[in-house]
């Protein structure tokens, strides 16, 4: 009985790989409801394929199993033909184009070589059946296979290159699927023969002795496997994934060569070498799984130059450490049992894979240490982070969307990446903005887009405005309705294809909240929904890319509010609105527009009203009567580190600098800033650091100023720091987007200098647009006055003399997650300020409070930093907002809400033993039966 | 029939101690059993690239995945069956009195790095059955998953140990049961 026809081998490689394939089809049925329609009908004709075959391979295989009989003929080509048509049509239909990258069971697959992989398998083992069954070894020669295998494709290349400068119109008389069909029938035809051949050669016991012989294992497992590495990195494309690791290399080599060397007969050099051998088996392992489900292509592409041998070499570098790793065995088993040849096996192919794991774990935990360096600092403790081990965990963070898709990106490894990403980070993306950020920290690359630069020319502006105020005297606060028609330009030159978006920006006054909004879609006022902000960005975004009607307005930094709303076709006028709720008349500057909301009918407020214990909001009727005065300012020189600041000689210029400009010399500090930060006093002392300081990766310049600022804020004094910013290239420093929400901690100036190495300076706003200097001067900025407050329930703070309210905050005491919100909406729109201030100067705390934060908007329904207003056009689109705001909502709800953790016990004892006595009891039931009756 | 005197008593000594080790097992602190805790600890946050730290009562928390480290997940049972199916099964190929102490002392050694492993590799398989179970049901703690995997983790090792140890025993028996026999 020939081992290949047992029924076991049609499970293991047919049944259940089609099974897979079933369950995956099915999910991808399923899912995503958004596909055309014509993919579902490609889908269920796949579907009722599968699910014809596994009705009619189930049975038979489990008849063959009980009658203990071999597969038949018949069956082999019943399985031959349906694994070849499900790979052709699912080929042919593009499936992977319009499924995208696969989401199955929550899992994002490379759809194409997922289901190669799980269908290769059936097509090669049906066609080894046949070959067995169709050729009697004892009479058969090999080589007229060996003419066929090599014959065919070389009839082909001359056959592209005889049509290649031929008109293709002429052949328009033959239909479209024919040329598929004669390739795919011509592929089966040459495995057939090379299997053919491998199966006569093998029997006639030639090809075992040959495979493991020195000069085949030397080429096929070092030179074929080094070529095909260096191929592949070749260029930035990858188009087999990124092998760029020199490891690869190493391994590659070494395998080669272990698997080459015979090794001789001595017993220890023999289990060192099958040790070696067992572990670089991964290795190979690896490699197989990631070629296999391009084996048919690469035996076409052997007729291009033999491009397909480094295709096929994964393979069949595989089945020669399968039978090195035989002939060790059999050798060591006169020495050693079996089962510890079996354990020794089973262990060191784990050694590569647990490496690896290892490994990206420790990625994980740089990844998200990096991302709470950047997102959650605590001023207060001067973190570091380390360039090089961030940077490789970055480097694995790819995605591989495998060779099939069409995408440019696939700088990721095969598996690794997908198993990084989605079993060790669990599907946590990073967004793009982030990884931009960090890589300007890191590697001094260009900054992230700041999206609120003001908008030039060509764009949709703000037409005109109406406001409708109203003021509640027994709540003591007013509501203003305003509504904004915006007014798309004549001509259309930019934005997604051809269609506009609004965007414009503006502050928010200190004591004004927003707590509805809405935008006109057709004739209906489609109210905007309170949402979770990532979430609703998501939906915006996903929306955008779909062209349906979205608004979307959100906090962008502090206390500045972000208006979108798309599309708008040439010419188009539409309406959206927002609600504002405050306690005195303010005005809002929104796209050139002044807005006054309220009237100043009422009385001015001449009391100080609190909320919570926590926020004292202090009428400008009161600010004005508090003490004034006029604080020193001292240089803090933040040096810029990065990699292309280095001809700045920084003593020399700071030097001049201060002979210039010697009024703020006194306590002068420095930061030394590259991604890291380091900053001390400016004395003799320290200048020899400033001297040794090296040029290495970006300009954390954002870090480095906040940082000062919350330093000042905390240790409130008769002077401030005033940021003399040093370096040739601000505009590659890292800022993000403005200091606006920082504003209230640092009210003497609105500027910092930008000192170059030629010693010209240039003024740039902190608070608007900072990567842009408004004039070159030889004047330093203007110092505001401050008002002083202090008493004894608030620590003392110094407010800005410009004209309106301000607020004060408890910085000192973290109270803000015993907030209930109130009956007055305009004190709970207090209170979440203050807590927005108060998570300025400690963003580290934000992740903490972010669910209630989220909870008390959505009941207050006044927005905040943590929620957004978005409208949307349909049902559908409302669904996938909420759908997605709730897993968001549960996915930090465990760890936020302070839920308790899932404990990992053990199995209990009792249950241990009551288990271990039924296997002993299922095991050795015949001698217990034996023994009882 | 003083063999098998000796066995009883042998028996009945080994069921006290683990009676008496399970009885300060479900009694033990965090701090006391952190001899096993905290190196399982250590692995599973080498595998897992997760932050954790101590919580007295409870024992080492991890913020992501979310799970706990707590007594119940010491290790400490595997130990103590790791132990006994060891040293019942095979000690009687040891007659002398001090060479079974040995036996027992070196099983007790391995024992320790053994149930390290295993404990982490049940760990970390648990937080891979948790996934998969939110994935195809709905996210919540799958108790009964956890546990199938537990057990199904720790039956895969004691019976490979068992089976390498029969193996030993029945190529190399120790020379003093050749010479009482």
């Amino acid at each position: 009985m020939n081992k290949a026809q047992q029924p076991k081998w049609a499970i293991l490689l047919s049944v259940i790989p089609v099974l897979l394939f079933f369950a995956i089809t099915l999910q991808l049925f399923y899912t995503d409801q958004s596909k055309p329609i014509y993919t579902f009908e490609d889908l269920l004709s796949i579907l009722i394929g599968a699910a014809s075959y596994l009705i009619i391979i189930i049975p038979y295989v489990i008849y063959k199993i009980i009658r203990k009989n071999n597969i038949s003929l018949t069956a082999f080509i019943f399985i031959l033909t349906f694994s070849v048509l499900e790979v052709f049509f699912f080929m042919h239909f593009e499936l992977s184009n319009i499924l995208d990258n696969g989401n199955v069971f929550g899992i994002t697959l490379p759809v194409n070589e997922t289901m190669l992989f799980l269908l290769i398998p059936g097509c090669f083992y049906s066609l080894f059946g046949i070959v067995v069954l169709l050729n009697e070894p004892d009479n058969k020669d090999a080589w007229r296979s060996i003419i066929f295998a090599i014959g065919i494709p070389i009839f082909y290349a001359f056959i592209f290159l005889f049509f290649s400068n031929f008109n293709s119109v002429r052949l328009d008389f033959i239909p479209d699927i024919f040329i598929p069909i004669i390739i795919v029938v011509s592929v089966i035809f040459v495995v057939y023969h090379i299997l053919r051949a491998s199966y006569l050669a093998y029997y006639k016991n030639k090809s075992e002795s040959y495979i493991t012989s020195p000069p085949f294992v030397l080429f096929f497992g070092v030179f074929m496997p080094f070529l095909g590495l260096a191929v592949n990195n070749m260029d930035e494309g990858y188009y087999f994934g990124n092998f760029s690791s020199y490891w690869y290399f190493i391994l590659a080599v070494l395998n080669g060569f272990i698997l080459a060397i015979p090794f001789g007969n001595n017993l220890t050099v023999r289990i060192i070498a099958f040790i070696a051998r067992s572990i670089l088996f991964a290795f190979t392992i690896y490699f197989f799984i990631v070629f296999l489900p391009y084996a048919p292509l690469s035996v076409v592409l052997i007729a291009a130059l033999g491009a397909g041998l480094l295709m096929l070499t994964p393979i069949l570098l595989f089945i020669i450490h399968c039978q090195v790793l035989i002939n060790d065995i059999s050798f060591l088993k006169n020495y050693i049992g079996k089962p510890y040849l079996r354990a020794i096996l089973i262990c060191c192919l784990f050694v590569i894979p647990v490496t690896i794991h290892q490994q990206l774990a420790a990625n994980k935990k740089e990844m998200l240490s990096a991302i709470d360096y950047l997102d959650h600092p605590n001023y207060e403790k001067n973190t570091t982070i380390n360039l090089a081990k961030t940077v490789n965990a970055f480097k694995v963070k790819q995605v591989y969307p495998g060779f099939f898709s069409g995408r440019a990106n696939k700088n990721g490894t095969p598996i690794i990446s997908w198993y990084f990403n989605t079993v060790i980070l669990d599907s946590k993306t990073i967004s793009i903005a982030k990884g931009t950020t960090l890589k300007c920290i890191l590697l001094n690359s260009n900054p992230p887009f700041i999206i609120n630069e003001p908008t030039t020319g060509d764009n949709v502006k703000l037409d005109h405005h109406l406001v409708t105020s109203s003021f509640d005297p027994a709540a003591g606060y007013w509501t203003s309705y305003v509504q904004l028609f915006l007014q798309a330009p004549d001509s259309i030159k930019q934005g997604r294809n051809n269609q506009l978006e609004y965007y414009s920006v503006f502050d928010l006054p200190t004591g004004c909240y927003i707590t509805d909004y809405y935008l006109m879609i057709g004739d209906r006022k489609e109210k905007g929904i309170l949402a979770e902000k990532k979430a609703a960005t998501w939906a915006y975004d996903q929306i955008v890319n779909t062209r349906k009607d979205p608004g979307f307005l959100h906090y962008i930094t502090g206390e500045r509010i972000a208006l979108q709303v798309f599309p708008f076709a040439k010419n188009e006028e539409r309406e959206s609105g927002i609600t504002f709720i405050h306690a005195e008349p303010q005005t809002i500057i929104l796209d050139g527009d002044t807005i006054y909301l309220g009237q100043p009918t009422v009385s001015p407020i001449t009391s100080i009203i609190e909320s919570n214990n926590q926020v004292a909001y202090i009428p400008e009727s009161i600010k004005v009567t508090l003490p004034k005065t006029q604080r020193q300012p001292y240089y803090h020189f933040i040096i810029d580190l990065s990699e292309n600041n280095n001809d700045f000689n920084f003593e020399k210029s700071i030097k001049d600098f201060i002979e210039k400009y010697p009024e703020g010399a006194n306590n002068a500090k420095v930061s030394l800033v590259n991604y890291n930060i380091s900053t001390f006093p400016y004395v003799e002392e320290t200048k020899e650091k400033i001297k040794s300081a090296s040029f290495k990766g970006g300009f954390f310049m954002d870090r480095a100023i906040r940082t000062a600022i919350y330093d000042n804020y905390m240790h409130p004094d008769e002077t401030f720091p005033m940021f003399i910013v040093c370096s040739d290239d601000l505009e590659k420093a890292y800022i993000n987007s403005d200091f606006s929400d920082m504003q209230f901690a640092y009210p003497d100036v609105d500027y910092f200098i930008n000192l170059k190495s030629n010693q010209d300076i240039y003024k740039h706003n902190l608070f608007h647009f900072p990567y842009r200097a408004d004039s070159t001067s030889i004047e330093l900025p203007v110092i505001n006055p401050v008002y002083i407050y202090e008493d004894n329930k608030y620590p003392k703070q110094f407010l800005s003399t410009k004209p309106g309210s301000d607020i004060v905050i408890d910085f000192k005491n973290y109270n803000y997650e015993a907030f209930e919100p109130g009956k007055n909406n305009w004190k709970n729109g207090l209170y979440f300020q203050a807590e927005n201030r108060y998570l300025q100067l400690y963003p580290y705390l934000a992740n903490k409070s972010w669910d209630e934060s989220v909870y008390n908007s959505f009941t207050t329904g006044i927005l905040t930093p943590v929620t957004s207003f978005i409208s949307l056009e349909n049902e559908g689109q409302k669904k996938m907002l909420l759908e997605k705001q709730k897993a968001m909502l549960e996915g930090t709800k465990a760890e936020n809400l302070g839920e308790d953790p899932q404990m990992m016990s053990e199995p209990n004892i009792f249950v241990i033993l009551i288990a271990g006595l039924a296997l002993i009891g299922i095991t050795k039931r015949k001698k217990l039966f034996a023994k009882m009756f | 029939m003083k063999g098998n005197r000796f066995a009883f008593i042998q028996l009945i000594t080994g069921i006290l101690i683990l009676v008496a080790c399970q009885a300060w097992y479900t009694q033990a602190t965090p701090q006391a059993i952190n001899w096993l805790l905290l190196p399982t600890t250590k692995l599973v946050a080498l595998f897992t690239g997760a932050d954790y730290y101590f919580r007295p009562n409870t024992g080492y928390i991890f913020e992501q995945p979310h799970i706990a480290i707590g007594i119940t997940c010491s290790g400490f049972t595997f130990l103590m069956i790791c132990i006994t199916m060891l040293y019942f099964q095979f000690n009687k190929y040891y007659t002398k009195w001090y060479t079974k102490l040995f036996f027992l002392l070196f099983i007790i050694i391995i024992s320790y790095p053994i149930t390290l492993i295993m404990n982490c590799a049940r760990i970390l398989s648990g937080i891979l059955g948790q996934r998969i179970g939110d994935l195809l049901l709905e996210p919540k703690p799958h108790l009964i998953l956890h546990q199938c995997i537990g057990l199904l983790v720790y039956f895969i090792c004691l019976i490979i140990m068992h089976k390498l140890a029969i193996n030993y025993f029945s190529k190399n028996q120790p020379n003093e049961q050749s010479t009482t026999t």
